[in-house]
């Protein structure tokens, strides 16, 4: 956290967001009389903004969005706004969830008003500050582009110019927001903010820091449900470099010199594992199917599905299986860490700074105080770097050693370090009455608690990631039966880009086709049936049928899928264009539309998401899932664990919709929808339905 | 040993068999070049020697003595590689980036007038897991207008 001293060098005016019981206040700087000051957006004297954002960058453009919000109420020229990221700290938790965390497509959402309201506060005490210098009202003032400018004289004077007098002010206490209309940046595509770093090779990550006398580190992992017995270190102390090897967590460290030194060191150290409940593939995927004859918890029971079901003879049952997925973070889990006298020092690519601090007060004993966390950019997320252990192993080996640590883990450790998107069996009934409309569905799902796993203990009731999209879908069918059956298997499951909504979109989506089908009904006519109230649903879907020209047909050798699905406040629709040759899935095109409320921040970086969603769903689709072989992930590098390289990638097309009603998050809803349009449009082309994935196998 | 990177004569004391990579990022914390699969699969780790793209997870240090090596920071920030990957705005997590950007300054460096298809053939062995893909291509395109 930065000091007062530190602080009170910025000069210029400062702001500060508190939260509190009624949601959040502004203050300034020096209202605070505590030790540390809450900084969140400061212009100094020369006239630059500095925002601090509280929400990790990790390509989702939130550095971008969060100052795009606070330059448009300030009105302030972009390419004079900075971010940097917030500390580490109480100050800085985002107040409607309580903790310091970026997940959930949910950080503009949180900072819409918040940060809007610290740039409206800002500008009100820049021209209070104005019509007090001149003796004019306010009035004749306005504030704009970075200059207070009397209307009447034409007089201007930059911010900065004001900022010392306008930190004597009182803070408003309710500052204009600016209407829709008056926007100059909400609703515009400005470059990223993090463009210059990104492309220059000075953006930093997680193993880009240096500290004096560092020392590398790498852990050697136990199988899944396994331990590690015993280890002989005596043929690793033997190369040069090597320093130490000793225990930690549930891993065995090697530190060095270099990390060329570490990992030679490794590859010599000798581990007994102990045995192990989980197995291989073939074991799980039995586990999963077997675990659907249990009773389950039911999330959901509207009417009496067994009862239609039975009754219709248009019916069918499915099973599906899909696999455990990888985050395949392009950068993977590192961190660099420095504990001495003076407190601890942790630059980490986390999603959670909350679970950091918590790791290392528990770790260092030191007061929060004295634990400065920076939050480096992160090499892709996807929710896995919101799990801190890899910040927690850094610590302890820093403080076991006694010396700075940077911390790697290997592609393969980072596979074995597990954390995956759960594996799922997941048993559908449905039936169609004698006009085709779908009258009853089944779905029981056999997978792990997700959030059990994310709180560490054991919980009562059913997952809401493990039914999400499910128990609560929009589609209106009249007998809905929804139940969860938990596993216990000992491999972490975590978030995943969209958590349990990668699962169920997918099972949901092509058994709605499987419906339309058995009912002799168009898949975008029987969706916008079942969406009969809403409204929104049915906007991106008729987006999506007419841009993709649904009605006329697919082109000559391909077929057209589509799906939708509304995750996180946001509802997305996409058409594939796929065709099939020698056995190859080709996906031409994608359109895509997002309805993600009324105000969109900045159009490009949700096109940006939509991309990025569309083919991280694909690429799972087409080849993703971790095979085990006695506790272990097998298929633990690139060239066995295969993401989607550039010449697979289709070309998309997408269309923002606009609405009334609540805004939308965008990091994860465009996922959930590819995988079922590719699958619908294959099963147009071979009529059989696609149960297992990946598509080309596990 | 003597290492000449970006047009500079570095001096490193390292075993000859150390991957460039290392040598790169953590002795001379040219920290542009990306660490990712050490297998050269994944090619976040490019750079070139003698105008060549390799991967310098998998190239030892003692072979490139006495050749031409250059990183992203030896890509000057004016050069219409950068100039487009910003106009066009391809980076979203940007880890992989650096490794893209030299891949695409080694194609237009051999071939100024790349079509789609060569863009895209030399381009697929680099990784990009948050899907900037399409506006790589975008980009290279636009990099190759710029040089005219």
């Amino acid at each position: 956290m930065m000091t007062r001293r530190e602080f009170f060098k910025l000069g210029g005016l400062s702001l500060l967001i508190v939260a509190t019981s009624k949601g959040f206040d502004v203050v300034k700087a020096n209202d605070l009389k505590r030790h540390s000051p809450r900084l969140w957006i400061n212009l100094s004297e020369d006239n630059y903004l500095t925002v601090l954002v509280n929400k990790s960058e990790m390509g989702q453009g939130v550095y971008t969005g969060i100052a795009q919000l606070v330059a448009e109420e300030l009105d302030f020229p972009w390419d004079r706004v900075k971010v940097m990221p917030a500390p580490a700290g109480k100050a800085y938790i985002d107040p409607y969830m309580g903790s310091q965390l970026t997940g959930g497509s949910t950080s503009i959402r949180h900072m819409f008003d918040i940060m809007r309201s610290a740039g409206a506060v800002m500008r009100e005490m820049l021209i209070e500050a104005a019509s007090r210098l001149w003796k004019v009202p306010k009035s004749r003032l306005k504030a704009e582009l970075g200059y207070v400018i009397d209307t009447k004289t034409g007089k201007k004077v930059p911010y900065g110019k004001l900022a010392g007098l306008a930190m004597k002010l009182p803070v408003p206490l309710y500052p204009k927001l600016k209407d829709p209309e008056e926007f100059r940046y909400i609703g515009r595509s400005l470059p990223r903010i993090d463009l210059d770093d990104k492309v220059s090779g000075e953006a930093r990550f997680g193993l880009d820091h240096f500290f004096e006398n560092q020392l590398y580190a790498v852990v050697e992992r136990p199988p899944f449900g396994g331990r590690i017995v015993s280890y002989d270190p005596s043929e690793t102390r033997k190369v040069k470099g090597v320093t130490h090897v000793f225990r930690v967590g549930k891993g065995v460290a090697v530190c060095g010199e270099s990390p060329e030194a570490v990992l030679e060191g490794r590859k010599k150290l000798k581990v007994k594992y102990s045995k192990t409940s989980v197995g291989s593939t073939e074991d799980l995927k039995e586990h999963y199917i077997q675990l659907l004859q249990k009773r389950g918890l039911i999330a959901r029971k509207d009417g009496d599905p067994k009862g239609v079901y039975e009754k219709f003879p248009k019916r069918i049952e499915l099973t599906y299986l899909l696999p455990y997925l990888y985050h395949a973070c392009m950068e993977p889990m590192a961190c660099t860490v420095k504990i001495d006298r003076d407190g601890c020092t942790i630059y980490a690519p986390t999603q959670s700074q909350t679970s950091v601090l918590r790791h290392a007060r528990r770790i260092t004993g030191l007061p929060e105080s004295r634990i400065k966390v920076i939050t480096t950019y992160l090499g892709g997320g996807f929710g896995r770097k919101s799990n801190s252990e890899f910040v927690a192993e850094a610590l302890k080996i820093a403080k076991k050693t006694g010396r700075p640590v940077k911390l790697f883990y290997t592609r393969e450790d980072d596979v074995q370090s597990g954390w995956f998107r759960p594996m799922c069996a997941v048993k559908l009934r449905g039936s169609v009455d004698n006009r085709g409309n779908p009258n009853s569905l089944y779905f029981k799902i056999a997978v792990p608690a997700v959030f059990e796993w994310a709180i560490g203990k054991e919980r009562r009731g059913v997952d809401s990631a493990a039914v999400s999209g499910v128990a609560n879908t929009f589609y209106e069918i009249p007998n809905i039966h929804v139940e969860f059956v938990k596993s216990k298997v000992k491999i972490p499951v975590w978030f995943w880009r969209s958590v349990g909504h990668t699962h169920n979109a997918y099972v949901m989506e092509t058994f709605l086709d499987q419906l339309a089908h058995l009912g002799g009904k168009d898949p975008v006519d029987l969706r916008l049936e079942l969406l009969g109230m809403h409204m929104r649903a049915q906007g991106v879907i008729e987006k999506v049928a007419e841009a993709s020209g649904w009605h006329r047909g697919p082109r000559e050798g391909q077929a057209l899928g589509i799906a939708y699905h509304h995750s996180f406040g946001t509802h997305v629709a996409q058409v594939a264009e796929v065709s099939l040759i020698d056995g190859r899935v080709k996906v031409h095109r994608v359109v895509c539309a997002v309805d993600l409320g009324p105000l969109v921040v900045n159009p490009d970086l949700v096109v940006q998401q939509m991309e990025s969603g569309i083919i991280m769903g694909l690429s799972a689709f087409l080849y993703e899932g971790v095979r085990f072989r006695n506790g272990f992930a097998v298929n633990n590098n690139f060239d066995t664990y295969p993401i989607l390289r550039m010449g697979e990638v289709p070309e998309i097309e997408v269309h923002i919709v606009r609405s009334e009603g609540e805004m939308g998050g965008i990091g994860e809803p465009g996922l959930p929808p590819i995988a079922p349009a590719v699958a619908n449009a294959l099963f147009r082309i071979t009529g059989k339905p696609i149960t297992e994935l990946p598509y080309y196998g596990l | 040993m003597e290492l000449k990177v970006n047009g500079r004569l570095y001096r490193v004391d390292v075993d000859p068999r150390t991957p460039l990579l290392w040598v790169l990022r953590e002795h001379l914390k040219l920290t542009g070049t990306k660490f990712g699969c050490l297998k050269a699969i994944c090619g976040s780790c490019t750079v070139l020697v003698d105008g060549e793209p390799v991967r310098s997870c998998s190239v030892q240090v003692g072979n490139v003595v006495g050749k031409s090596i250059t990183t992203i920071e030896g890509i000057p920030e004016n050069h219409p590689i950068k100039r487009a990957w910003k106009e066009v705005g391809v980076p979203q997590c940007g880890y992989c980036q650096s490794g893209q950007i030299v891949r695409a300054y080694a194609l237009l460096s051999r071939n100024p007038r790349p079509t789609r298809e060569e863009i895209v053939r030399a381009m697929n062995g680099n990784l990009c897991r948050c899907g900037t893909y399409p506006r790589i291509v975008r980009a290279v395109m636009r990099a190759s207008e710029m040089m005219g």
